[in-house]
């Protein structure tokens, strides 16, 4: 036997065994090794006892550039040339040569001896792509081969060995096997666009792990969406292993060192993380028996995406280049996947939120009871009208129709407005716009209050009116009802102005006639009048008086709420001094106020007529020699509370409505002269100027008026 | 005191108030002629006419009166350039203020409202003929 180390291209000394000249000639490294054995130790024998066939063959074998072997002898002893050593790998070769094939690969002995064993039968054996797992490298690798094995015969004819001619395809099943995985990926990604990101995650997950031989298992982890700055990521699929295994935590911190995945070092580049049980507990072999010793970490990392594709790699091939091109391509094409799978799903809840909001505004477009709708362009087509706006112009279909041909009768008040709205880019504000309007059948003049507001485009040029408008037509038809109304009371009360004028001068005139006749009625018989008869032309004269207070009555109450004065400042304690003067109350009644009496904005008279009216009546109705009549006032807001208080005999509270009654009094006429007006002309004049009046007061114990007065008055126009 | 004496125009419809100013002159002893016309109309023709002196006029005239009233009637005397100057006084039972200044717009002289017992109209023709007696009239 040799050494390993002899065996490279060395001098080729001369066989001690004395081989047979030019046998083994050339034949690079194999034919050196053929050269160094002694063929006398094989079951083949010595040189010079081998058949001429097998002799014959031999050149032709280290001659080739393709990968032979011939198998020879009941033994199957091997032998092969240069371009034959890949397939023996570091392991087999040079002690496979001149051995028995059985010693040189018991691994795959039980896949091969059939075939041999056919060939030694006469047959011819080809296959293509035979998967033979050999262990040449320190493993047991998955290897394919296309081999075909031809009988050879020796010098009397009979099959005694074979001819193996083999290339080793396993570069290119493995090749088109990850191509196939990463065109499934790729055919995964079009097909489930319609997906969530985490069922696209998982299938693509699950599309990689169906290339089992290559893929035991596959983890996917990804940072919360959204969230690229987040140092945490987690397990989004899968495939191959349990979740919550020691190899498949849900979360993994980027920054922790002592997790078992160390996928903060994996950021930049794939990363192969050696993953022993200890460490790992059980992994799957995927088809191999033997679990994945290794797995491959690969950055996923896109605008938006962050994540870490673990691939658990086989245990039958080395993590070579073309092994991490696959794993490198894979995450490749699941970051693109993922990544339009977020930039889908963002995409798409931006509709959906788009559609929400859309709708959310249609939907209040819908229900708001003002009448919207959007004219476009310079010819104000309708562009959208919500359903109040549709009711309000008579549901006649407008959409898509430029107003002047959608609502005839309005576009000659509303054209000019809209042009101007158009034109100028100023919203429109319109009050009560008087609008001709065909609706249901019927043409009638219609009120809106409304806003045109313009619409600008992206470019911020004009590019439509939005009208938002209220109908106010029935507000402004009471209004103008309320206003004619107004208008027959103003009449209305003329009249009864000139009424009053006319009465009071028309009765009064007979009036004066039956005092004057009865008074010289009674100068000429003065000789003949009784006591009885001159008592009856008192109250006759009385009578009189009293008639004609009435008719003053009527008059001043007539007057009372109509007739309007210039508003002045009036110092009320100027004007009750006045009142007092007017009044000259008999000693000992007195009329008492305050010395700090306000002064009020307002008209003169009306304000002293109440005064005069409640301190005579408070004189008047006292019941007393000692009359005591205080007036005093405070703030309420804008008004003064005036209190007219005396020290009569007080109203009983059951008449205190009554007496703001017109013709109503408390006392026979006979016994107090009262014509029952002067409060109800009171509460007229208080009223008509915005106060109030009120009374307090209580059997025995005085009355007290109240005049609520505005500090300062409207002035009445 | 002839020329001094005031001719006297009463211009009422009212036959009792005529009788009230008759009979106040009487009670206070004044002697002045009295002429009496019932409307605007007639008194227009009485003062236009021959039969009242020109001078020392005054007219007592009242408002409400059919035919013409006393406001139509001060207008058609303001209009006419012989009556214009004519001193007038309104004797009427309204009390409206806007009577009051309609006729002091038309330069009425006073403004008295009749007082409806006979004593208090005795007295203020006692003090109306006592005051124009002593103003000198065109």
């Amino acid at each position: 036997m040799v050494t390993n180390e002899s065996l490279p291209g060395g001098p080729v000394p001369a066989g001690a065994s004395g081989p047979a000249p030019g046998l083994f000639d050339g034949g690079g490294q194999t034919g050196a090794l053929m050269r160094t054995i002694d063929w006398r130790s094989t079951s083949l024998g010595p040189i010079e006892h081998w058949p001429q066939s097998l002799k014959t063959i031999i050149p032709a074998l280290l001659a080739s550039r393709f990968a032979m072997r011939v198998v020879w002898g009941p033994e199957y002893v091997m032998l092969y040339n240069d371009a034959y050593l890949p397939v023996l790998g570091q392991d087999k070769h040079p002690r496979a040569m001149g051995a028995p094939t059985a010693h040189s690969f018991p691994e795959l002995w039980h896949l091969v001896e059939p075939l041999f064993q056919r060939v030694y039968g006469g047959e011819a054996v080809a296959l293509t792509d035979y998967h033979l797992p050999v262990h040449r490298n320190g493993y047991l690798e998955e290897c394919y081969f296309t081999l075909s094995y031809s009988p050879l015969r020796d010098d009397a004819g009979r099959v005694a060995g074979l001819l193996g001619v083999i290339s080793e395809t396993t570069d290119r099943v493995l090749a088109e096997r990850r191509l196939g995985t990463l065109r499934a990926l790729g055919t995964h990604a079009a097909s489930t666009s319609s997906n969530g990101l985490t069922e696209i995650a998982a299938g693509a997950v699950a599309t990689i792990s169906k290339n089992v031989p290559d893929v035991p298992y596959a983890l996917l982890y990804l940072a919360a969406e959204g969230d690229t700055a987040d140092d945490t990521v987690r397990l989004a699929a899968a495939e191959g292993l349990e979740r919550g295994a020691a190899a498949t935590p849900e979360r993994i911190s980027l920054d922790d060192p002592a997790s078992r995945w160390p996928l903060g070092r994996a950021q930049s580049a794939t990363l192969v993380v050696e993953t022993p049980a200890e460490t790992f507990g059980p992994l799957p072999g995927g088809i191999w028996p033997e679990p994945s010793p290794r797995a491959a970490v690969v950055p996923l990392s896109r605008p938006g995406l962050r994540g870490f594709l673990i691939v658990g790699t086989s245990a039958r091939r080395a993590f070579d280049e073309s092994y991490a091109g696959f794993v490198g391509l894979a995450g490749d094409q699941l970051a693109v996947v993922l990544a339009a799978a977020q930039a889908h799903e963002g995409e798409r809840r931006a509709l959906a939120e788009a559609h929400w909001q859309r709708s959310r505004l249609e939907s209040l477009f819908e229900q708001t009871p003002a009448a919207i709708c959007v004219l476009r362009g310079r010819d104000h087509v309708f562009e959208f009208a919500n359903p109040r706006y549709r009711q309000l112009i008579g549901d006649a279909d407008v959409i898509g129709k430029p107003l002047r041909e959608a609502l005839p009768t309005a576009a000659p008040v509303v054209l000019p407005l809209l042009d101007q709205v158009f034109a100028s880019g100023e919203p429109f504000f319109g009050n009560e716009l008087p609008v001709e309007l065909q609706r249901r059948g019927q043409r009638g003049q219609c009120y809106f209050n409304f806003i045109y507001q313009p619409l600008y485009d992206l470019d911020k040029t004009i590019e439509g009116v939005a009208v938002v408008a209220f109908e106010v037509t029935e507000q402004v038809n009471a209004r103008h009802e309320s206003e004619t109304l107004a208008r027959a009371l103003e009449a209305t009360n003329r009249d009864l102005d000139q009424f009053a004028y006319v009465a009071s001068h028309d009765l009064k005139a007979p009036l004066r006639g039956i005092a004057s006749l009865s008074a010289w009625i009674e100068e000429a018989l003065t000789d003949q009048m009784t006591d009885e008869t001159r008592r009856q032309m008192d109250l006759l004269r009385g009578r009189v008086h009293r008639l004609e207070a009435l008719i003053d009555g009527i008059l001043n109450y007539s007057r009372a709420g109509r007739v309007r004065e210039k508003v002045e400042a009036v110092d009320v304690g100027a004007l009750l001094a006045d009142c007092r003067d007017l009044l000259a109350p008999q000693p000992p009644a007195i009329i008492q106020f305050a010395p700090d009496m306000p002064t009020v904005m307002t008209e003169r008279v009306p304000l002293q007529q109440v005064f005069m009216n409640l301190i005579s009546n408070a004189l008047k109705h006292a019941g007393r020699p000692d009359v005591l009549v205080q007036i005093t006032w405070q703030e309420a807001g804008d008004f003064y509370d005036f209190a007219i208080r005396d020290n009569g005999p007080g109203i009983p509270k059951q008449f205190h409505e009554r007496v703001w009654v017109i013709f109503q009094t408390l006392q026979p006429r006979d016994r107090v002269e009262g014509t029952g007006i002067g409060l109800s002309v009171v509460k007229k004049l208080v009223e008509s100027r915005g106060g109030q009046v009120s009374i307090g007061s209580a059997a025995g114990e005085g009355t007290t008026f109240h005049i609520v007065w505005p500090k300062t008055s409207k002035e009445f126009r | 005191m002839s020329d001094k004496q005031l001719n006297i125009v009463v211009v009422d419809d009212d036959e009792v108030d005529v009788m009230n100013v008759q009979r106040a002159f009487k009670k206070s002893n004044i002697t002045n002629p009295l002429f009496v016309a019932t409307d605007g109309i007639q008194g227009l023709e009485m003062l236009r006419g021959g039969t009242i002196p020109r001078n020392n006029r005054l007219v007592l005239l009242d408002l409400n009166m059919p035919r013409m009233n006393g406001i139509e009637f001060l207008r058609e005397l303001r209009a006419d350039p012989e009556l214009k100057a004519t001193t007038v006084v309104v004797l009427t039972t309204s009390n409206d203020t806007r009577d009051k200044v309609e006729a002091y717009d038309l330069n009425v002289a006073g403004y008295l409202t009749k007082p409806v017992t006979f004593g208090n109209f005795v007295d203020v023709m006692a003090t109306l003929n006592k005051y124009w007696t002593l103003v000198e009239l065109p």
